[in-house]
């Protein structure tokens, strides 16, 4: 089995993502086991890996800069090195072994873009204070951050849709979006090109996985508003890269949103439990 | 090909519906937001970009919530502070210190020690700082727990900031290899260093 992950760096002045991607790797060398824990990086300047202690939990290195910002992921498709693949957000940690998920995906599907995200409290987001494009757009509640592909024609037509989308994104917009984002992102273009493909009940169906823990402070059930998730909880890591976000244990993949959350001492932890193991 | 033609047709810059704000050239006080096109230049117009449109049409803030920097030469809107509110963050009442090698933070107000070999850990205050006014009879409480854990308190120290001032803290404790410090933060920066 050809299966493994797949995570887009873009150099940027204002966050490493280099070294989100690289705690992200490290997280699922520690947590997922032999045959689902392969990760394959795409970035504009691999020669940035050289300041890694381990850039070996990179499998896969490819070079490649087409796109700005993360337009790039809309490329998957064509860039992944994997006959099996699940494309992800640079700013996530695993926690745990989800491989029986890769299992149902591998076996069920051809494509599948996660449909709903969680809180910290394991409840389901539905606050749609970031979504107001979907809502009023009615557009399927795709997260690009997690999603599963085959190398095929259903996914071939899918992010093709998806490109082409985001390189004529004015033009979609004025036709289809009623609450006009500043810039169609990933999450925009997935749901259109489901939408217009009409294949969103056949690529993100009802499931209880993947499950994400979103933490994006508007949509945590708080009575009050919000600008950081880490202003009213804390963020707790242990030295066995288990996590507590407040008094809640952790064990769905987070996506942690504020960049500044992975620091040096979180990445060492990680690092020395990865070399522990090998 | 057809489909292409027909998106190419629609794109023109005249479909991009922007929002603009309508405010006073004497205080920058906003009076109005409107749906406009790129076309306007007038200079009592500026341009409301998505999140602020956002924020008001959600009810998270209002037009009165926001002024014209009418100073600079590119008048922008900017959102009025709030004098009256003031969030205590998480960090503020539950600060754990960062151990020294990972810490940024060069010159601390509170230095935290521990000798592994000797089973000492001390506090002492930045000099240079001991000339400020502080209210000396106020409590400063660490707790000592399990590494990045403050449900799993081992220890809990207690001493005065006139206290601290006055002589380093000594305390006597065994303590593994891995832990934290947690703390109320009465001083902007605090360091731990592990020996």
């Amino acid at each position: 089995m050809n299966f493994g992950y797949l995570l887009f760096v873009k150099t940027s002045q204002n966050t490493d993502y280099l070294k989100l991607a690289y705690a992200l790797a490290l997280s699922i060398k520690h947590t997922q086991k032999p045959g689902y824990d392969k990760v394959a990086l795409v970035i504009d300047d691999p020669s940035l890996l050289k300041k890694l202690n381990s850039a070996w939990v990179f499998d896969h290195v490819i070079e490649w800069g087409q796109e700005d910002g993360w337009d790039g992921r809309s490329w998957m498709d064509h860039l992944t090195p994997f006959d099996y693949t699940v494309c992800l957000d640079a700013d996530m940690l695993f926690l745990r072994d989800y491989s029986h998920w890769i299992d149902y995906f591998i076996e069920n599907t051809d494509l599948y873009v996660c449909n709903k995200s969680y809180t910290y409290r394991d409840e389901i987001v539905t606050n749609k204070f970031y979504r107001k494009t979907f809502v009023e757009s009615n557009l399927p509640d795709l997260y690009s951050f997690y999603t599963f592909f085959k190398k095929n024609d259903l996914s071939l037509e899918f992010f093709s849709m998806g490109r082409y989308i985001i390189k004529n994104q004015d033009v979609f917009a004025n036709l289809y979006l009623k609450h006009r984002p500043s810039i169609v992102g990933t999450d925009e273009a997935f749901a259109l090109s489901a939408k217009i493909l009409d294949i969103q009940d056949q690529i993100s169906y009802e499931l209880d996985f993947p499950k994400i823990v979103h933490l994006k402070p508007m949509v945590q059930n708080w009575p009050w508003q919000s600008d950081r998730v880490t202003d009213h909880v804390g963020f707790y890591f242990n030295e066995e890269a288990q996590l507590k976000i407040g008094n809640y244990k952790q064990d769905s993949i987070i996506h942690y949103v504020e960049k500044d959350l992975m620091t040096d001492e979180y990445i060492n932890i990680l690092e020395e439990l990865v070399w522990n193991n090998n | 090909m057809e489909q292409q033609l027909i998106f190419e047709d629609l794109y023109t810059d005249k479909n991009k519906i922007d929002f603009y704000a309508f405010y006073s050239q004497t205080d920058g006080s906003v009076f109005e937001i409107f749906p406009g096109f790129p076309t306007t230049t007038d200079k009592k117009f500026v341009k409301v970009d998505a999140e602020i449109l956002d924020s008001i049409e959600s009810g998270q803030s209002n037009i009165f919530s926001y002024y014209v920097d009418i100073k600079t030469q590119n008048p922008q809107l900017q959102k009025k502070a709030n004098s009256n509110f003031v969030l205590t963050k998480i960090d503020d009442v539950l600060h754990r210190v960062i151990e020294k090698k990972w810490s940024k933070i060069k010159k601390p107000d509170v230095q935290i020690k521990y000798s592994k070999k000797n089973e000492v850990l001390e506090f002492k205050i930045n000099p240079s700082i001991k000339n400020i006014q502080w209210p000396g009879e106020q409590e400063m409480i660490f707790l000592v727990t399990g590494y990045n854990d403050p449900n799993s308190v081992k220890q809990m120290i207690r001493f005065t900031v006139d206290e601290l001032a006055s002589f380093p803290q000594i305390h006597k404790i065994k303590l593994r290899s891995k832990f934290s410090i947690f703390t109320r933060r009465l001083f902007t920066n605090y360091t731990l260093e592990i020996k």
